[in-house]
């Protein structure tokens, strides 16, 4: 269930948070422990950025961040390669990923579009799918419908991120 | 100005599927190229920041931003648009998919969208790889010393960033 939740868009901790909190104790359960994981965010980053922008003048500060720059490129670009890896993809569906990147970086469409398009085409392909499937209604076997599922999905990411390139 | 900030948040809080770095790209999109509220180092050394300090990344850089763009205000606005579509959705969805768990909709949704949020972060990074941030031949080694670290090392982030940061005091 957790990864349902964490997979529902939005930011994890708030996910997790709210759900918890309402499994225990009910809506009130829910909204205590929002504020419980907001809040921390809230007051430390309030208190940083108020400095923050004076600091970022002086020499010193400069010279760390000048530092610190390509590392946090290395620490967004890591985790994109382990989620791939993680989410046990075949290496067939690499050009995805690649495709969406190049789509987002030389033809600056929003990330927030390219979602959008990917969840109205993943809709409708199963929608398609399953109304066929319920005019037969011959074929009792799940196992094989569960196969053709996912191959069916597959086709749809390709025709979701080449949409997006056209 | 406060709804803008409102509106870019809000969009980024109901589409970023992903958690926190799935959310970078769109983040970085909105607020550096669209709406140019700040440089792509300036970005940057925000990520840094966020990632630093406790909490979600993402919430981190709203709060971040939004105090950069309108103040306290800001702050609050951008904090609570990010997280507003999340508990809308809990709310609406939560009851539903207890109950369709293994609903169809929702497994094809996920599945798809995985590769996409993928290639989404790794945008984020790619963008990032430009001139203000990459200043000479030493941030490309620096860039695939963290990245060997991380990748393969497992080495905590926050550590890769102190080293970095010390690393920059001594050599620039």
């Amino acid at each position: 269930m957790i990864t349902i939740v964490q997979s529902l868009p939005g930011v994890f901790a708030v996910n997790t948070a709210l759900y918890v909190g309402y499994r225990i104790a009910g809506k009130c359960g829910a909204a205590v422990s929002f504020l419980g994981a907001v809040l921390p965010s809230l007051l430390i980053i309030g208190a940083i950025s108020t400095c923050f922008q004076e600091f970022r003048e002086n020499e010193t500060v400069m010279k760390i961040f000048n530092g610190i720059r390509p590392c946090v490129v290395a620490l967004i670009l890591a985790p994109s390669i382990k989620m791939f890896i993680k989410s046990e993809l075949s290496w067939k569906f690499l050009p995805i990923p690649i495709l969406v990147a190049a789509v987002v970086v030389f033809l600056k469409i929003s990330p927030v579009y390219i979602i959008m398009a990917a969840i109205i085409c993943t809709l409708c392909w199963e929608y398609r799918k399953f109304k066929d499937i319920d005019k037969k209604k011959s074929d009792n076997n799940t196992d094989n419908h569960d196969d053709s599922e996912e191959d069916d999905e597959k086709n749809v990411e390709f025709i979701s991120t080449k949409k997006e390139n056209d | 100005m406060y709804l803008k900030l409102f509106w870019s948040f809000f969009k980024i809080g109901l589409f970023g599927f992903g958690g926190g770095y799935g959310m970078i790209s769109m983040i970085q999109f909105d607020v550096v190229d669209k709406n140019g509220w700040m440089t792509n180092s300036e970005f940057a050394d925000i990520l840094a920041l966020s990632q630093m300090t406790p909490g979600p990344i993402s919430i981190n850089c709203a709060t971040y931003i939004g105090y950069n763009q309108g103040g306290v205000i800001g702050a609050i606005f951008t904090t609570f648009a990010l997280c507003l579509p999340t508990v809308l959705l809990m709310v609406a969805v939560i009851t539903w998919l207890f109950k369709n768990k293994e609903n169809h909709y929702v497994k094809a949704l996920l599945a798809s969208l995985n590769p996409i949020v993928v290639g989404l972060i790794f945008s984020a990074g790619v963008l990032m790889m430009n001139k203000e941030n990459f200043i000479g031949f030493e941030s490309v080694i620096i860039c695939a010393i963290v990245f060997i670290a991380t990748f393969f090392f497992k080495v905590n982030p926050i550590y890769l960033i102190i080293m970095s940061g010390i690393f920059g005091y001594f050599y620039y």
